[in-house]
């Protein structure tokens, strides 16, 4: 709404021959200058350091054109590393929400709403790194003996060899496990808004006229709120494409676990490479400009309905 | 039973009771119990891993490795608690202190500048209003982690690489704050009012603090609250610009336990108590403050 030309306020409609246009201009710049600052200083700058640091060598004293960016596309490890960031922005994006709207219209229906929505609010509030500890534990594996960890105890009980989750095959859908477990009450609460928003009326002429509850689902519901959809599958793609803490905590991306962000630590602190890891971020930055793109327009298109 | 009760539910207090009485009606449905069913397994798949973490925090580290995961064992959790905060001479509690400076001061800042320049998007008209405004709603998006090593090397250029300020200062940058703040204000400070109390001959700034203020403090609680957990949750920032263990906040340190290979095993149970009580906290918080999140949530999401 910031972005549209609004109606001038009534300070410069009521006022205009007072002279206190250019104060009020003073007064706003004095208002917003500490946040645009913070920007400037933390945000854009970085930014355009980062653009330049990629076309450096990897102590940036030297210009090496798109050497870095030849490497991320074409190395093997790298590979995997792009690979699994698709793997969980489809993935955590998709489960994320679907479970998070299914959850959002059956918990509209039962009599423990509250309660259900507060117990699957409440991770969100743990770290990343409190979540690694407890999943960790949830997915532990001994190679014999007991086993404690909680998945392994299930499917002992049940006759099945225990597995290495975090190992074997199939990793990176354990740690993507744990992500939805994070993130799947943010998309159900403003879903859950969203819902409570759909007139009653339309849905009782649709039953009334003998629709199926899955065909008013699909006809009726989802189209009504496909904008706070859009709005929650962006939020999440943005986060999954910087997903870092799960996987460092959890496997510091051995195992062929490895994702953008993890890499992009590695290549900093660990290699000392600022011109790959720069270029990483830079791969990133650019994933991000679409979906950003595709933000304002929504918005401004529902700045002009206003 | 389910039916019975949404029935006697008073009706008129709420639009949309109306189709959940159709569906009440039919309680008993395969189709309903299936909705329960489904809600009870989900509701365990996020209940669980607290329920474990809440019971580990009374085991002991041979209990941990060796007793069942979700029922409790020998009692240790005073021993537990003793063991967390004496610990390398209390270097816990330190960490969580520092938590708590950065997450307050850093939330409190960042609210301070987060309404005053959502206040002046909303109600000042100036040149490079809309830049600024796409400014701050592209900002919202950029995975500032990945800005870490320009951070990094401005803030050893200042020396202050290893001080609280390393990570003070980038905490207040919030464009979603800004955001949240200018929704807030152009919903909820009339510009009548505004007018009046110039008219009655109020500077600016007291036109702010007097009159804008007050009406935006709801908008500042949930501002706070969204910026206090982002800092009390950031990891990635503190990990590049600290090294000096001292100014870790409670998730680094943590991690550092739980990432030496020599004492992990031994240290299991401090690592378990110290994430359960860094957690505490939060969870408080999200239970207490819960209108709070879902207006924050709602508010950005429907309105952006």
């Amino acid at each position: 709404m910031a972005i549209s030309t609004t109606r001038a306020p009534s300070t410069e409609s009521k006022t205009p021959f007072f002279g206190s246009k250019s104060r009020d201009k003073l007064i706003a710049w004095l208002w917003i200058g500490p946040a645009v600052a913070f920007v400037v200083v933390f945000l854009l700058y970085p930014v355009f350091d980062t653009l330049r640091t990629s076309f450096l060598n990897f102590d940036s004293s030297q210009f090496v054109g798109l050497d870095n960016f030849r490497h991320i596309f074409t190395d093997r490890s790298m590979l995997i590393v792009l690979r699994n960031n698709l793997l969980w922005l489809a993935l955590g994006t998709a489960l994320t929400v679907a479970l998070g709207l299914l959850i959002a219209v059956l918990v509209d229906r039962v009599r423990i709403e509250s309660f259900a929505k507060a117990a699957i609010f409440i991770p969100m509030a743990i770290s990343f790194v409190g979540a690694g500890v407890i999943w960790k534990f949830v997915y532990d594996y001994a190679a014999s003996g007991q086993q404690i960890g909680l998945f392994n105890a299930i499917v002992t009980r049940f006759g099945f060899a225990p597995q290495a989750w975090l190992v074997n095959g199939g990793n990176n859908i354990a740690l993507i496990v744990v992500y939805v477990w994070m993130w799947t009450g943010f998309c159900m609460v403003i879903l859950s808004a969203a819902l409570k928003g759909v007139p009653t009326d339309i849905l009782e002429a649709a039953r009334v006229d003998g629709a199926s509850e899955v065909a008013i689902f699909f006809r009726i519901i989802v189209p009504m709120i496909s904008p706070t959809i859009a709005v929650v599958a962006t939020t999440m793609i943005i986060n999954l494409l910087k997903i870092f803490d799960v996987v460092y905590v959890m496997t510091g991306g051995n195992y062929n676990t490895n994702v953008i962000a993890v890499e992009f630590y590695n290549q900093l602190l660990n290699f000392n490479d600022n011109g790959i890891s720069s270029a990483l971020a830079v791969v990133l930055l650019l994933a991000i400009v679409p979906v950003m793109i595709f933000n304002i327009r929504r918005f401004r298109a529902q700045e002009a309905t206003r | 039973m389910a039916d019975a009760s949404l029935a006697q539910k008073p009706q008129a207090s709420r639009h949309t009771q109306r189709p959940r009485e159709a569906i009440g009606a039919r309680a008993f449905s395969p189709r309903m119990i299936a909705a329960y069913v489904f809600l009870v397994v989900v509701t365990a798949y996020f209940l669980t891993p607290l329920y474990w973490l809440a019971i580990s925090t009374t085991k002991d580290n041979t209990d941990l490795f060796s007793s069942f995961g979700l029922w409790f064992a020998h009692f240790n959790l005073i021993q537990n608690l003793s063991d967390t905060f004496t610990f390398e001479n209390g270097i816990y509690l330190r960490w969580i202190l520092n938590t708590v400076i950065y997450a307050v001061v850093g939330g409190l800042l960042a609210t301070v500048v987060s309404v005053m320049a959502g206040y002046a998007l909303a109600k000042y008209r100036f040149p490079g209003r809309n830049l600024i405004s796409a400014l701050v709603l592209g900002a919202v998006l950029v995975p500032v982690t990945t800005l870490a090593l320009p951070t990094y090397l401005l803030m050893s250029k200042v020396n202050m690489t290893d001080t609280y300020w390393a990570v003070l200062l980038p905490s207040m940058l919030n464009p979603i704050g800004v955001f949240l703040a200018t929704i807030y204000a152009r919903a909820s400070v009339p510009d009548d009012l505004m007018d009046a109390a110039r008219t009655d001959g109020a500077g600016e700034l007291r036109v702010f603090l007097q009159v804008a203020a007050p009406l935006l403090v709801p908008g500042m609680v949930t501002i706070f609250l969204f910026q206090f957990v982002a800092i009390w949750n950031n990891f990635f920032l503190p990990l590049v610009v600290l090294s000096d263990a001292n100014l870790y906040p409670v998730n680094l340190g943590l991690a550092t336990w739980n990432f030496d290979p020599a004492s992990h095993q031994l240290l299991f149970n401090l690592i378990v108590t110290g994430s359960f009580l860094a957690v505490l906290p939060l969870i408080v918080m999200f239970l207490f403050l819960q209108r709070y999140w879902r207006a924050g949530l709602a508010f950005g999401s429907l309105t952006g």
